[in-house]
């Protein structure tokens, strides 16, 4: 069960699944986006929902509970981001980012959890951001959602070990335009220009870090993650060539 | 003295570790006004620093609100002229596991630590860099960088406020603003005693609140229960001359408690 596939990373990572021989289900704040993605893919189901609205959340989790019986792995790649000076930042803006980023990751969580738990198995994966941790200027209501992603994670992963869940964020850098262009829509801003990012990120080659990305949510999911819980992982630029240069893309793949 | 005729706003003043730093810092010399959503316990505080010699003001303030935030930083101009520091301290907690954790407990976390603190630090800010100078420290946690069981919300609303300001420090920091964390540890405060009485009976048995604050005593290397004034001390620090090359720091004051980063 996969939330958010308008940027690389969540596409990327819903292909890699599929690859591996996963069933799909996608859901995204666009439904004809989930759909197109879903129709590329084997036993892959596309659908609408807003990570915000707890009702439709538990509406798509349903769906996919009745579909393929249990929910072994969820990712959530939902993610808006907004590029302004802090005081200039309006308290409508801050919660839309809070509410899509943070307690989007609530809702899917704990609507997903209680059939993990009945199963005693899950793996629950959230892509975070760089941001979490070294939060730059003009991202900070996106780098607190990110850290609040995080933080929700780490003290979730204590109440879950037990009972063979586990929980962990992964951390890509500035890969994603797509997510500025939806912060700016959600929020009624004018889009950003092509390229705010890349100023973070100077070395970036998008299809090598989405891949990296997608390869370690396979990794955490699989049986060579089954003791990982809790983490945070930084997957930025030299990170992921690091991972790759590990021999960690060969065990994946 | 540290903090001679500056002037300084404490939120969640009125009683634990942002009573104890509003204390400290009228004892170091600053003026302090004094904020909290319980008028009674702010006016108490502002009374004890008007003890200890130094100017104060007490304001009720709900940081979730922005009027009531505008409102506070606008009485401080117009009594003091400046906000040379900001304690945005105020803070709540609950404990319930997230299988369980109802919605409004997420909010009331969230909208009180994170987006209290957002509300708070943007209109000081303002100010601030109308003067380009000043001094920011949140009250974040240890839950700010580790996770504890029941506290997800609270951990995710810590970990917020974290990377809240260290975006803030970098944006501020040409205007000559510094912004800076602070992460108390397990603190002797009416949160603790409260959390303490829930950590027992959610863990059920023969539990007692007592038997959990031994605990964190014994997870805590320098062997003691953290006092508000510990926080107090390194808040006096980092408020002061001698942090003035410190910005976007989270600084650990768990006596031992976290050891990372």
């Amino acid at each position: 069960m996969i939330f958010g596939c308008s940027g690389d990373v969540g596409k990327t990572i819903c292909k890699r699944f599929s690859e591996e021989g996963y069933s799909v289900v996608v859901a995204d704040l666009k439904r004809e986006a989930a759909e197109a993605l879903a129709s590329d893919m084997n036993n892959a189901v596309g659908m609408g929902a807003d990570v915000r609205s707890r009702e439709q959340v538990d509406r798509v989790i349903g769906k996919a509970l009745k579909e393929c019986g249990k929910i072994d792995v969820l990712v959530n790649c939902s993610r808006a981001a907004l590029f302004k000076e802090t005081v200039d930042l309006t308290e409508e803006e801050w919660d839309t980012l809070m509410d899509y980023n943070a307690k989007g990751t609530y809702h899917i969580v704990q609507s997903a959890l209680k059939s993990m738990i009945d199963n005693s198995y899950g793996t629950i994966i959230g892509v975070a951001s760089r941001a979490a941790r070294s939060s730059p200027a003009k991202l900070s209501a996106y780098s607190a959602s990110m850290n609040a992603v995080i933080g929700f994670f780490r003290g979730l992963s204590c109440e879950v070990r037990d009972r063979n869940i586990r929980v962990n964020a992964l951390c890509p850098g500035y890969v994603e335009h797509e997510e500025l262009l939806l912060g700016a829509e959600l929020t009624g801003n004018e889009p950003p220009e092509e390229g705010t990012y890349i100023q973070f990120s100077p070395f970036l080659d998008i299809d090598n870090e989405a891949r990296g990305i997608a390869d370690m949510a396979v990794y955490l999911a699989g049986e060579h993650g089954r003791s990982i819980n809790g983490q945070a992982y930084g997957l930025w630029d030299d990170e992921v060539t690091y991972l790759r240069n590990l021999g960690l893309e060969a065990e994946v793949w | 003295m540290l903090l001679k005729d500056r002037v300084a706003i404490v939120t969640g003043a009125g009683r634990g570790i942002g009573k104890a730093i509003a204390l400290a810092f009228a004892r170091e010399g600053a003026d302090v006004v004094v904020a909290d959503i319980n008028l009674d316990e702010a006016e108490q505080t502002a009374r004890e620093v008007r003890e200890l010699g130094r100017g104060s003001l007490a304001v009720k303030v709900d940081v979730r609100s922005r009027e009531d935030v505008d409102d506070l930083v606008a009485k401080t101009v117009e009594r003091f002229g400046v906000i040379d520091i900001l304690m945005s301290n105020a803070g709540v907690s609950s404990m319930e596991c997230v299988i369980d954790m109802p919605e409004e407990r997420w909010d009331f976390n969230m909208d009180v630590n994170l987006k209290g603190t957002f509300l708070v630090t943007r209109a000081v800010a303002k100010q601030m860099i109308r003067q380009c100078s000043g001094r920011i420290i949140c009250t974040a946690s240890a839950a700010g960088k580790s996770g504890t069981p029941t506290q997800a919300h609270y951990n995710a609303s810590k970990h917020g406020v974290i990377a809240y300001a260290k975006s803030l420090a970098l944006e501020l920091a040409p205007l000559g603003i510094n912004v800076n964390s602070v992460c108390p540890g397990t603190v002797r405060t009416s949160m603790q005693e409260r959390e303490a009485a829930w950590s027992a009976e959610l863990r059920g048995g023969d539990a007692k609140p007592e038997d959990i604050k031994e605990e964190y005593v014994s997870f805590t290397p320098l062997g003691r229960l953290e006092e508000p004034e510990d926080v107090a001390k390194v808040a006096v620090f980092l408020a002061s001359d001698y942090a003035a090359f410190m910005t976007g720091q989270a600084v650990n004051v768990t006596g031992g408690l976290v050891n990372t980063e």
